[in-house]
């Protein structure tokens, strides 16, 4: 069998595009950040609001957690959540402990995702509830903080959390979802790194006064596709590499519940206050 | 010819019905607010002796999240505690009334309301008789019957801050108890473990204060 030089020649050259292709490929810097961070809060012995007789708040947390997780890995996202499941109740009736905010918070603050959502559910109200932190965002002459402090670390990520919630509010407001956008600092949201919202599902009142509950399966699909069309808008506007850089690990308290060290300043009329209380 | 005897009695018959029929609606009316009354069950409030005056009250909507200011004619005591206690009940259990737009249990929700001054403050230039914390002891049956949610308990929060900030110039915190305990949360959600700004909560959302009382 005769060797043609010509072909030898053209596979050496696709070979030799192939693995320069390789090597521009391992140099590249790394492709966008895409990961979504997704807490189902409540869990284990919160349950949460109750819903109904049979239903309550954590289960329907963790059920849209799932579909919006489906739909998100069908999008390309890569997604992290703060709890996977409920731990049942162990044969003795005791609980394993539940996964408290503060960890939940370490969770994002590790995974530096592109979006933070922390879903809730509700019987109160109508339509979604969306919440950015009430924290005041830190502005141009504070002075740059090598540390960010654990209580009010959102304040750094304040506005890419206003356009994240502009983002998801054009895409509720093409599903036709009813929304309401408002401030409000439920934990963990203000130890949060990333742009952080908590979404809230409440019932959706039909023509005639008819309720669909938030267990509705198509109700919480829809919600779950408008989350995910939301977070495809916002993953082609935000940009990753600026926030990245921006991110630093706020400092977490040695013990999670306990408060700030005090200032330097003496009045301390919360603590007086305790010793006070009726 | 009819004769006048006949006239008389038809005109006296007529008559008779026609006030039968006066009362019959009359009595009809008064059986349905009686039903209503028993669907009502906010409680009744305690007589107090004094004049109706026209009190703001900062009121809350679940449906689009805003809290509005409205003007009602109340009956309040003068004592400090007791005007605020009497001004949160009537706040809070208008809520429960049918057809409310942020719908919460009936029953009494407000236990006392407390004013402590703040420590180094009453050189205010503000507050010359001295800037204040108000603390509200919240009834637990309230507190657990609360609908449990990060809105309907946020506006619940705002709907009183506000209202007290309106009508009680001095009061600069305002710290929330339950039973007399601290407790995290109003019902899972609303944060309760530090004091709150009292702000026109109209325009402000609400981010309490760190423990030692300073802005977060
Ligand atoms: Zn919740």
């Amino acid at each position: 069998m005769t060797r043609n030089p010509s072909r030898a020649r053209l596979f050496q050259s696709a070979l030799l595009l192939g693995l320069s292709c390789a090597a521009l490929h391992a140099q590249a810097p790394n492709p966008p950040r895409s990961t979504i961070l997704i807490d189902p809060a409540h869990g284990g012995p919160d349950n949460g609001a109750r819903l109904a007789a049979d239903l309550v708040e954590k289960d329907v947390n963790l059920a849209l957690a799932q579909r919006l997780r489906s739909l998100l890995a069908e999008r390309g996202f890569n997604v992290v959540f703060t709890r996977e499941d409920d731990p049942p109740a162990q044969a003795d009736g005791s609980r394993p402990p539940a996964v408290t905010t503060d960890q939940r918070a370490e969770t994002a603050n590790h995974a530096h995702p592109l979006a933070c959502l922390l879903l809730h559910a509700t019987n109160g109200g109508h339509g979604v509830h969306l919440f950015t932190s009430s924290l005041i965002p830190l502005t141009m002459i504070d002075e740059p903080k090598a540390v960010l402090n654990w209580e009010t670390a959102q304040a750094g990520s304040i506005p890419q959390s206003l356009r994240l919630v502009n983002e998801l509010s054009s895409s509720f407001n093409s599903a036709r979802l009813p929304l309401v956008v408002g401030r409000a600092s439920i934990r963990p949201i203000d130890s949060l790194t990333c742009p952080a919202i908590l979404i809230e599902v409440a019932p959706l009142e039909g023509e005639g006064g008819a309720k669909t509950p938030v267990s509705d399966a198509t109700y919480q699909q829809n919600v779950a596709e408008a989350i995910a069309n939301g977070l495809i808008s916002w993953r082609s506007h935000a940009a990753p590499a600026e926030a990245a850089e921006k991110t630093v690990t706020p400092e977490k308290p040695a013990k999670p519940a306990s408060p700030k060290p005090a200032p330097a300043k003496p009045a301390a009329p919360a603590k007086q206050e305790d010793g006070d209380k009726p | 010819m009819i004769p006048r005897y006949q006239r008389i009695l038809f005109w006296t018959m007529a008559f008779a019905i026609l006030l039968m029929a006066g009362l019959l609606a009359r009595g009809c009316e008064k059986a349905h607010a009686r039903l209503n009354a028993i669907q009502d069950d906010s409680p009744i409030a305690a007589p107090i002796d004094a004049p109706e005056e026209p009190t703001t009250l900062e009121l809350a909507n679940d449906a689009n999240g805003f809290i509005t200011q409205e003007q009602r004619l109340i009956a309040l005591p003068h004592e400090p505690s007791g005007r605020a206690r009497a001004l949160l009940e009537r706040l809070l259990t208008d809520y429960a009334l049918p057809g409310s737009v942020h719908p919460l249990p009936a029953g009494s929700a407000v236990a006392d309301v407390f004013f402590l001054d703040l420590p180094g403050t009453h050189t205010s230039y503000a507050h010359p008789t001295g800037a204040q914390l108000a603390v509200v002891n919240l009834k637990g049956s309230f507190a657990d019957a609360h609908p449990s949610g990060i809105e309907s308990e946020e506006l619940t929060l705002r709907s009183i801050i506000g209202t007290l900030h309106t009508n009680f110039p001095m009061v600069e915190q305002v710290r929330f108890v339950v039973d007399g305990q601290p407790r995290d949360t109003l019902n899972g959600h609303a944060d309760l473990s530090q004091p709150y700004p009292a702000v026109d909560t109209v325009d402000h959302p609400l981010h309490n204060l760190a423990p030692d009382g300073t802005r977060q």
